[in-house]
């Protein structure tokens, strides 16, 4: 709980950086409602002592104000609070944007931890966005419980005893019975995650042609309704058990209360108005008594998130890596490299990648030179470091061990501009106009059509009416959406728009093009990347057709470089790639007479 | 029921969510609203001994003997409204999930029990789908509702249980204190319902908000967004989206501020009047008992209304909602099938199709087939090649059952789909998905999709695709749960789905439908499990879809799909020979491998 209490200076914090007059006029509202109901008993006692003797209008009227000024700072508070919570919302995506933003490779969503945290963050969300609201209850508690505190001391010291020790008794009761069931939230958190994921595979429309067909949807639906009842079981188990405790707590807080207004009531110069106080302040009090625990709880989850995602966006690791540095990036003192380096070209030297240390490196020792301008082909079978060795030489990884050439010149700033095109593209909603322009912002709509032209979504464009503003996809706005195809259009066409890269990295990009397209596509990207003299472009590939047109073909194998130089000297070599091209070929091998099998 | 109704008369989503709590469970109902009114009358009648207690000090001067009743009686009242309140929130937590639960269930169920699948291609269901689960950024859903119904109706009660003592004590002062209860309640229920649709609508601004933010945990956009450098381009949607949140809370809090005023004064100005009375009829020889009832009823009607205030009501308005949404769902997507003949005898089926011509659902483009005719004798392998949307995937969805073709266009072994039981067939079908499933059950599940597999059967499977080694390397074992977390690789994932259709195919299936089996895999594992799949499933009526035309090289046939139709067809000799598409396309394939 002390723990818990820590988190709270952070919070506030956030919320004050936020907004100051939203904070400022919610945190108010919240203690004058708060401390409204024991004042009102206040009144209710003067109205009560100068009643019989018919003095009775101007405590009427103070009543009134006092339920006015009640109810409208109850309100006034929870408007500030709920306006703060979108303050506050724009503020940590901000954050997380920026913090993400310095993070130039992706090592770091590579580990488990993050996308547990973001995952986590993303689904209690409603937790952070209710973060004002809940230390505005928090604070209205306390405002009233320090009110009733107070009023107590003045007309019946015995009753701000009770007060303590009654508010003591059941926030503890409430906590023990809170503790118990987010223990078993989190030890059924696995249940929760495997009817969601249950719920999400019955439901979408991808894996649904694979449940009819292997006829798995009623034993799937017996799972869930399995686990989930399972769940629920525990925790009403759980809360159950809450309710003994509270029985427990009550009895202990009633016998206090008996006892302490017996003393109370028996003040010798108590007035009938001083008598009704006691008794509102001890209903008020026991009513609060019953929103501690709540609301502690409450708190507690929201501070919770907020921790995760402040761990999240890095503020609680100081040092977040720094910009395009790292172990990898000492500038390697070698005459052909850094000759190499000078001419734009890129250098990797005795790079080691390991995922986790108890895995074999992903990349284990490779040294490459890549003069400006030439086409490497990068070949290997699944899992032998071709997209890891791809990832080095875009900066997105940093190595374990060993050094890449500076790579800080490879951005738009630096004038030579990354452009990919990857298996897995990235599927943004955006217009599809920035879905192009992504490569290149300031291309001319003209160019973005031709550009789309190219690489076959020209009949996207009519879909769209030639519209370059038309919203993509249909998940977060209301847009069209696009089939896997057109999506990988617009991949093709962002990769395509980029002006002279530095670096082109083709991954794997034509796997799912029918080989019209795909010809198309690797002679109009091969085409520019000549014109642009100096571009070095990589060419992951599995399929190695592909590779006999590239300058220098590297054959990876369990992350070594197994082989390197042209087609030809590595047929002429007779090794690993010449015998993988041999059983690729075996089903286009034509005969001298033209195509026909053999 | 459409939405606008649900808006205008929340009471009866409201009556509807707790109709359907009472046929699921109707003990757990009536002990949550046992404990409601515990809740309730307790909390209300502590006034009766407060006015006997305050009615004793003045009149004995305060003796111990005197109020050592009217004291007692209060605390164990107010201790039993606080037990009443904690079993309320448990046993209505527990009905709750009860009902989220079992609404997801049927969700689940009506969703994936058609044959059809082109309900799940249709925009509205997706939203209805996420509708059932919760609506709103605080996805609030029916069991919160209830929760909070439960809650709400313990006021109510309290409320009503308080103006009837007022009543009894004086008939002018309750009813003025009830006439102001009622008049204010739907001020400030206009209050909250402006605030609660308002974050209904906000949903949609709200999504775009998620989806932004979300986009660079996800790996392959991350990439992109730092290899093109998209960063200020998410920044602004991310303020633009934000924007939009703002300036719609803006408008209808500027809304509900004028309704919060009238309410506020009515409450505030009809209290005042109804104290006005009970102290005036003091003052006139009333007694002090009935003013006392009074000042502690009214501050507690006071404190409990402006709780409700922030209380969220938007779990009942929005959570009530999300049920008539689940059940029309329900209604929409269990249509019977059909179709309901049986397709009679074993072994592998013959197909024909005559003249098919078919257009997705849910689009009114252009038919992604047209006139589309052949035959397949039992037993034999054809291939379909084509380009990119040329409806070759379509062609094994119908054949899949997946939709039902118009009536004389789709036979197999001389059923006409259009009159087939689609569901009895799928089961008789061994396929490899582009779009395969992973499931989060044990990897023997994976493979078989059932529970009571034969052991032997699976792991020869396994072996098959060579994925053998793997059993050994797995924790548990066939028995290790896969699908949730990334433990398997793409490739791994690959091979398990054609293992599913191997094992489907050693069980008995009569067709073999393959569409890009092979995709996640490299070229060379590519080569070995086509040449594994022919051999296992020899004998088979089988048609495959492919790119790599080497691997359909060798089927009896091979038709040439293009913007629909079938545009050539033949043998892969006599397609070469006939020098068209798909010459040219294995011409374009095979020169990359000639070697010079």
């Amino acid at each position: 709980m002390s723990q818990r209490a820590g988190q709270v200076a952070p919070a506030v914090r956030e919320l004050w950086a936020s907004s100051r007059s939203l904070t400022l006029v919610g945190a108010l509202a919240a203690v004058v409602a708060g401390a409204a109901p024991p004042l009102l008993g206040l009144v209710a006692r003067h109205a009560v002592n100068g009643g019989s003797e018919g003095g009775w209008a101007v405590p009427t009227i103070l009543l009134g104000a006092g339920i006015a000024v009640l109810l409208a700072a109850t309100w006034t508070s929870y408007a500030a609070m709920t306006q703060l919570s979108m303050v506050l919302g724009r503020r940590l995506d901000t954050a997380a944007i920026e913090s993400e933003e310095r993070r130039s490779a992706t090592d770091h969503l590579e580990l488990d931890r993050i996308p547990e945290l973001a995952a986590a963050v993303e689904e209690q969300r409603d937790a952070l966005s209710s973060l004002p609201a809940a230390l505005g209850s928090a604070l209205l508690i306390a405002a009233s419980a320090g009110t009733l505190v107070a009023v107590s001391l003045v007309v019946a010291p015995v009753l701000a005893v009770a007060a303590v020790v009654g508010l003591v008794v059941v926030a503890v009761a409430g906590l023990q019975a809170q503790e118990r069931l987010r223990a078993v939230t989190r030890a059924t958190a696995q249940d929760t995650r495997l009817t969601r994921a249950l719920f999400a595979l019955m439901t979408a429309s991808g894996p649904a042609m694979d449940i009819r067909t292997s006829g798995t949807a009623r034993l799937l639906l017996q799972r869930y309704r399995s686990v989930w009842d399972d769940q629920d079981d525990r925790l009403h188990r759980v809360r159950r058990h809450g309710v003994l405790l509270s029985v427990g707590a009550q009895a202990i807080v009633t016998a206090v209360f008996v006892a302490s207004l017996m003393v109370a009531l028996r003040v010798e110069d108590l007035d009938a108005g001083g008598v009704l106080l006691v008794v509102l302040l001890s209903i008020q009090l026991a009513t609060l008594c019953g929103s501690v625990y709540p609301a502690l709880a409450t708190l507690g989850l929201c501070l919770t998130v907020l921790g995760q995602h402040r761990e999240l966006v890095g503020t609680l690791d100081p040092a977040p890596q720094p910009a395009a540095t790292g172990p990898g990036s000492v500038p390697v003192h070698d005459e052909t490299v850094d000759r190499a380096d000078e001419e734009g070209g890129l250098v990797v030297r005795d790079v080691v990648v390991r995922y986790r240390p108890e895995l074999p490196a992903a990349l284990d020792g490779v040294t490459l030179r890549i003069p400006p301008g030439c086409l490497v082909a990068v070949v290997g079978e699944n899992g032998s470091g071709k997209s890891t060795l791809v990832n080095v030489l875009m900066g997105l990884r940093r190595p374990t061990s060993g050094s890449v050439s500076d790579l800080s010149a490879l951005s738009r700033e630096g004038g030579r501009p990354r452009s990919g095109v990857f298996q897995d593209f990235a599927r943004i909603e955006s217009t599809l106009g920035e879905g192009v322009r992504f490569g290149s912002p300031d291309a001319v709509d003209g160019a973005v059509r031709a550009v789309l032209e190219e690489n076959g979504g020209a009949p996207l464009l009519e879909t769209f009416g030639d519209d370059l503003g038309a919203r993509l996809g249909s998940t977060s706005w209301s847009g069209t959406d696009l089939s896997g195809g057109q999506w990988q259009r617009v991949a093709l066409s962002r990769g395509a728009i980029v002006d002279r890269p530095g670096l082109l990295v083709l991954d794997e990009a034509t796997s799912n093009l029918d080989p019209f397209a795909e010809q198309r596509f690797v002679e109009t990207q091969l085409s520019m990347a000549q014109r642009g003299g100096d571009t070095v472009v990589v060419f992951v590939t599995h399929r190695l057709a592909a590779a006999r047109l590239a300058d220098l073909v590297v054959v990876l194998s369990e992350g070594r470089v197994v082989e390197q130089g042209t087609h030809e000297e590595l047929m002429d070599a007779d090794g690993v790639y010449a015998e993988m091209f041999t059983v690729q070929s075996q089903g286009y091998v034509m005969t001298s007479e033209g195509a026909g099998p053999v | 029921m459409t939405d606008t109704a649900t808006e205008e008369r929340p009471g009866r989503a409201v009556l509807a969510l707790w109709q359907r709590c009472f046929a699921i469970s109707p003990g757990l109902v009536v002990t949550i609203v046992g404990w409601g009114v515990v809740a309730a009358l307790a909390q209300v009648l502590t006034v009766l001994p407060a006015a006997d207690a305050v009615q004793r000090s003045v009149r004995d001067g305060g003796s111990a003997g005197s109020l050592a009743p009217p004291v007692v009686l209060l605390s164990v009242l107010l201790g039993t409204a606080a037990v009443a309140r904690v079993a309320l929130d448990a046993y209505t937590w527990k009905l709750g999930r009860m009902l989220n639960g079992g609404l997801r269930a049927e969700v689940m169920a009506a969703v994936s029990s058609p044959a059809d699948i082109g309900h799940l291609e249709n925009p509205t269901l997706r939203d209805d789908v996420d509708v059932a689960v919760g609506v709103g950024p605080g996805r609030h859903n029916p069991g919160g509702a209830v929760v909070r119904t439960a809650m709400r109706a313990t006021t109510g009660l309290q409320t009503a249980a308080a103006v009837v003592i007022l009543v009894t004590v004086s008939p002018l002062a309750g009813l003025l204190a009830g006439l102001t209860m009622i008049l204010s309640r739907s001020f400030f229920a206009r209050v909250v319902r402006l605030y609660a649709v308002e974050m209904a609508e906000d949903a949609m601004v709200y999504r775009r908000v998620n989806y932004v933010r979300q986009l660079m945990w996800q790996p392959n956009v991350s990439r992109e967004i730092r290899v093109f450098d998209i960063w200020p381009w998410v920044r602004r949607e991310v303020d633009v989206a934000w924007d939009h949140v703002e300036a719609e809370e803006r408008r209808q809090r500027r809304r509900a501020r004028r309704a919060f005023i009238v309410a506020i004064m009515v409450f505030a100005g009809g209290f005042a009047v109804t104290l006005a009375v009970a102290f005036s009829r003091w003052s006139s020889g009333g007694s002090l008992s009935d003013v006392v009832v009074t000042v502690t009823l009214v501050s507690g009607l006071a404190i409990a209304t402006s709780r409700r205030l922030v209380d969220s009501d938007q779990n009942v308005e929005l959570g009530a909602r999300a049920l008539p949404v689940a059940e029309a769902l329900v209604a929409r997507t269990t249509a019977p099938e059909p179709g309901t003949t049986l397709l009679d005898g074993h072994g592998p089926v013959a197909l024909t199709c005559r003249d098919l011509t078919f257009s997705y659902p849910w689009t009114d483009r252009t038919p992604a087939l047209s006139d589309v005719s052949f035959e397949v004798p039992a037993g034999q392998r054809i291939g379909i090649v084509g380009l990119n949307g040329a409806g070759k995937s379509t062609m094994l969805k119908l054949l899949c059952g997946f939709y039902r073709p118009d009536p004389g266009q789709l036979w197999l072994d001389g059923v006409d789909v259009a009159e087939l039981d689609r569901s009895a067939w799928q089961a008789s079908i061994a396929v490899v998905h582009q779009e395969f499933a992973r499931y989060p059950g044990s990897l023997a599940f994976n493979v078989a999709g059932r529970k009571d597999a034969s052991v032997e059967l699976v792991l020869e499977c396994l072996d098959d695709v060579e994925l053998g080694s793997l059993v050994e390397t797995l924790p548990d074992g066939l028995d290790t749960v896969l699908g949730l977390g990334g433990s398997l690789s793409g490739g791994q994932w690959q091979r398990i789905a054609v293992a599913r259709a191997l094992y489907r195919a050693r069980d008995g299936a009569r067709l073999l439908l393959l569409d890009e089996p092979t995709a996640a895999l490299d070229a060379t594992s590519e080569v070995v499990l086509a040449e594994r799949i022919k051999e296992r499933c020899a004998g088979m009526t089988t048609v495959m879809v492919t790119h790599r035309l080497s691997f359909a090289r060798d089927a009896d046939a091979i038709l040439v799909f293009e913007n629909g139709r079938i545009v050539e067809r033949g043998t892969h000799d006599s397609l070469v020979a006939a020098d068209g598409l798909y010459a040219a396309m294995f011409a374009l394939q095979a020169a990359g491998w000639q070697t010079a």
